[in-house]
């Protein structure tokens, strides 16, 4: 037994050396160098580690200000260094943030202005767009291709369609054993769902045209007078010529010499 | 509103949502801070400050005006406290925008400028009736004007500074080319299915 | 190509590199007592000991003696009105060890926050008396007239 398990161990040691685990080719190799705002390798004390909190200042407030995120439009200006910089200022600031509400939420009180972490992530998600925007412009004048992750739309084993993501391989599919098509399907195994299926979608939408309908005529009761096009913009399946003739649109009304 | 317009049918029944018969309006022109004027109801002919909109109802709350007294907290030993509650009011209908020319009501309109901005206009007088400040508030300011800059922010001379000039190479290219990093390997070739 | 999708790694190929990291990392204050150069942090389930390490030492600049970490399953409860069970998301709990030498204390924060509260919470009391004070100054002459039956 214990033979055993000393080979095993071998042999997965002799397998890490092959194939690299895929995390531990670093994360942040390159981490900016020329940053002003990343402080010197705290020697004595944890000057690094404090980096995850706020600023004294804050501590004690019930509100911190500050601005807004950052938009696309003024990260497009901005050179790739520039961003590659403000990657890393964001990502320590969200981590500062999250530290002090798990922090706050521990203690039971309440974390000063939550919506600054929408703001770092909503920075963060524009920020990657533009990059993406600028590696897509590259590709397309070099290849002629997005260089994104391909796709299309294919039918899945029932008949329905949706969108396949493709995924990266070392052997080409006919040479590929382990992997099987998942898409496709026998028309005429899966004609009797597709009728039912189709007919469900249909009745759906006839029963939300009539479902309009009837709410347009009783809008008609109650706003005689109301702005047509703008109602036939918000419903434009329904004929208002047809529905305002009808009996219920007319209003309840009083005679007057009554 | 359009999920249950049959409340019996309704599938959560925990929840009973009466239908509402929203009338379509084509540009919303009531904002917080408004003077408007009272059409229908007891405050008839009256003039006040639009202090809530609720787009959802089309619904206006007019500050102090159209209450409906409330008597809160009553238990046996304490008689409670009575508070005046402020009702809605639809727009249009129920309510309307003064010209500040004559301090009537009129209807509105939203038209351009000459300078191409989008300004209400009084249908009656043709004057430009202003969005007021108020209506401009959000979270983080009173106004823009007043706007105190905290630590973190970055300025306005840091931000519209143009650092990007174009060259032939991905984001990680350049990084790595700025950063020292060289790579001659190429990479195998691999399939996509 | 996107920046999260990860190219699958053949012998020869250029070194995998990630430029734009999106892993999270949070301080926390360690459950049990612990020594003093011990600290405790919680990231998301993917990342590793490798990646933690890099992390620390790449982007904050802390020296790194070993790392300890450990998947924990989220805390599971029920609704309390309705009755539903409820999970919370599973985390990567990881422990650090700071080399000789160094030590972290974690910093105390709600008490001061706490000191300042009780401040505010004290004056606003204080404004409350006052004002029903004056209150009852003003309603002397008049003995059972609601409050807001006034000029």
């Amino acid at each position: 037994m214990n033979k055993l398990s000393r080979v095993l161990g071998v042999v997965r040691n002799q397998l890490a050396t092959y194939v690299p685990r895929i995390n531990a080719t670093t994360q942040a190799a390159v981490a900016p160098t020329a940053d002003p705002k990343v402080p010197a390798p705290a020697k004595d004390k944890h000057e690094g580690l404090m980096e995850f909190f706020d600023v004294k200042e804050n501590w004690t407030t019930n509100e911190v200000r500050v601005g807004r995120s950052w938009r696309k439009e003024e990260l497009r200006i901005k050179s790739n260094q520039d961003l590659h910089k403000l990657w890393y200022v964001l990502l320590k600031e969200r981590n500062m943030l999250l530290t002090m509400q798990h922090e706050m939420n521990e203690k039971w009180e309440p974390f000063q202005s939550p919506e600054r972490i929408d703001k770092v992530h909503e920075s963060m998600v524009n920020l990657e767009e533009v990059v993406r925007e600028r590696n897509r412009a590259y590709y397309l004048l070099e290849t002629g291709e997005t260089g994104e992750r391909p796709g299309r739309v294919e039918t899945n084993k029932v008949g329905m369609h949706y969108f396949f993501k493709a995924s990266e391989h070392v052997v080409p599919p006919e040479h590929n054993n382990h992997w099987f098509k998942k898409f496709g399907c026998n028309r005429r195994e899966v004609a009797k769902f597709r009728l039912y299926y189709n007919e469900k979608i249909w009745l759906g939408r006839l029963k939300e045209k009539n479902r309009n309908t009837r709410h347009v005529m009783k809008l008609y009761k109650r706003f005689p007078d109301l702005d047509e096009e703008a109602l036939q913009a918000e419903y434009p399946d329904v004929n208002l010529e047809r529905v305002k003739r009808w009996n219920g649109a007319q209003g309840h009304f009083m005679p007057r010499n009554l | 509103m359009k999920c249950c317009s049959k409340p019996k049918l309704c599938s959560h029944k925990l929840s009973f949502y009466p239908q509402v018969f929203l009338e379509p309006i084509k540009e919303w022109s009531y904002f917080v801070g408004d003077r408007v004027e009272i059409l229908s109801g007891p405050d008839k002919g009256k003039q006040g400050i639009v202090s809530e909109v609720i787009e959802e109802r089309n619904w206006v709350l007019v500050e102090g005006l159209n209450t409906k007294l409330k008597v809160l907290g009553r238990t046996k030993q304490f008689y409670g406290s009575v508070v005046s509650v402020e009702q809605p009011l639809l727009i249009n209908r129920e309510v309307a925008l003064v010209d500040p020319a004559d301090m009537l009501s009129t209807k509105v309109e939203w038209r351009y400028t000459e300078d191409g901005e989008k300004v209400r206009v009084s249908h009656r007088t043709g004057r430009i009736i202003p969005v007021p400040n108020q209506a401009r508030t959000t979270h983080d300011y009173k106004s823009k004007t007043t706007y105190k800059e905290s630590p973190k922010d970055t300025t306005d001379s840091e931000i519209s500074k143009i650092t990007f000039s174009p060259t032939l190479s991905t984001f990680e290219m350049d990084i790595m080319k700025s950063e020292g990093i060289e790579e001659t390997r190429i990479p195998n070739k691999t399939y996509w299915y | 190509m996107s920046t999260r999708w990860y190219p699958i790694y053949q012998r020869g190929n250029p070194q995998l590199r990630v430029f734009l990291p999106n892993f999270w990392m949070k301080l926390v204050r360690p459950e049990h007592k612990q020594p003093e150069n011990i600290v405790r942090f919680i990231t998301p389930t993917q990342m590793s000991d490798h990646d933690i390490k890099q992390y620390l030492e790449k982007i904050y600049k802390v020296e790194v003696a070993s790392v300890k970490s450990k998947i924990k399953e989220g805390l599971i409860k029920r609704q309390r009105f309705r009755g539903y069970i409820i999970k919370e998301p599973d985390y990567r709990e990881a422990m650090i060890t700071l080399p000789p030498g160094q030590t972290f204390k974690f910093p105390d924060i709600s008490t001061e926050k706490e000191k300042r509260d009780d401040d505010e919470i004290k004056k606003f009391q204080d404004a409350a008396s006052q004002s029903f004070d004056k209150f009852k100054e003003m309603n002397k002459d008049r003995p059972g007239v609601p409050g807001w039956f006034s000029v």
